[in-house]
C-alpha cells in the first residue's frame, strides 16, 4: 500500500501523515516545538513514506531558558514505515540558534532519527 | 384508630423519605461542583503526563523502516549558533533501517550516520555549503 496524501502549502504543526508535501515560503520557528512539512511522528505507517518539500530558509531559535525550537522538513522523528522512505528536500538556508541555559533548537531536513532536544 | 395510625405511620415514612431523599440531593447537589473539579484537574495531569511520556524518548528509540531509504537533500548554507544548536540534515540518526539507505546531500552521498551537526562540528568539518540551494 502506498499512502500518499497531498498537502498543499502545509506547515501545519504536528502533522502526521504519509505525505507527498509541496511547500513553499520558509520555516521559522521560535522558543516552541513543531513538526513542519512532509514529516512524520509517532504513526505507523504500513505503506511508503512519500514526501517532497521545496522550502525557504528554515530557521529555528531557541532563546531563553529552556526554550526549545524544532524544525522538521520531509523527516521522522519516531513510529514505524512498513515499507519505504523517499524524500525530497529542497530548502535554501538553514540555522539553528539556541540561547540561554538548556536551550535547545534543532532542523531536521530530510532526516531519519530521534530529535536531540 | 388501626386506619389512623396507618396514616400517620404512612405520613411519618413519607416525611422520612422526603428527608432522606432531601439529604440525598443535598449530598448530591453540594458534591458535584467539588468532584468533577477536582477530577477535572487530575485528568488534565494525567493528560500532560500523557503527552511528557510521548514525548520524551528513551536513546535509539528512532524509527523504525521496514524497507528501504532514499533521501536527497538540496539546501544553501547550514549554521548551528549556541552548545544545544544543531542541524540535522540527510542523517539517519538512531533510526532502524531494515533495508539499503540511500543518501544524497548536495550532491554528495552519505552514509546518514553522522547524525546531527552541532556548530563546532560543523566548523571542524570545514563549514557548509554555502551555495543556495537551485530553485
Amino acid at each position: 500500500m502506498n499512502m500518499k496524501l497531498i498537502l498543499a502549502g502545509a506547515f501545519a504543526l504536528g502533522m502526521s501523515s504519509a505525505a507527498v508535501g509541496q511547500s513553499t515560503g520558509g520555516l521559522a520557528v521560535d522558543v516552541f516545538s513543531g513538526s513542519g512539512a512532509g514529516s512524520v511522528n509517532g504513526p505507523a505507517i504500513g505503506g511508503d513514506f512519500t514526501s517532497d518539500v521545496d522550502v525557504g530558509n528554515v530557521t529555528a531559535n531557541a532563546r531563553g531558558e529552556g526554550a526549545t525550537a524544532v524544525n522538521q522538513v520531509g523527516s521522522a522523528s519516531s513510529g514505524a514505515v512498513g515499507g519505504d522512505v523517499d524524500t525530497r528536500v529542497r530548502a535554501r538556508d538553514i540555522t539553528a540558534t539556541a540561547e540561554g541555559k538548556d536551550a535547545c533548537a534543532v532542523n531536521q531536513i530530510g532526516s531519519l532519527g530521534g530529535l536531540p532536544c | 384508630m388501626r386506619r389512623g395510625e396507618g396514616v400517620s405511620s404512612s405520613v411519618g415514612n413519607t416525611v422520612w423519605r422526603s428527608v432522606a431523599c432531601g439529604l440525598g440531593a443535598t449530598v448530591v447537589l453540594t458534591f458535584p461542583p467539588a468532584i468533577p473539579d477536582g477530577l477535572g484537574r487530575e485528568a488534565k495531569a494525567q493528560s500532560d503526563q500523557g503527552r511528557s511520556t510521548e514525548t520524551e524518548r528513551e536513546p535509539g528509540s528512532g524509527p523504525r523502516i521496514g524497507g528501504d531509504v532514499s533521501i536527497v537533500v538540496e539546501t544553501g548554507s547550514v549554521r548551528a549558533e549556541g552548545p544545544s544548536a544543531r542541524n540535522c540534515v540527510g542523517s539517519i540518526g538512531d533510526a532502524s533501517v531494515a533495508g539499503s539507505v540511500r543518501i544524497r546531500v548536495n550532491g554528495t552521498s552519505s552514509d546518514g550516520r553522522s547524525g546531527c551537526v552541532d556548530g563546532r562540528e560543523a566548523a571542524a568539518e570545514g563549514g557548509s555549503p554555502e551555495e543556495p540551494a537551485p530553485r
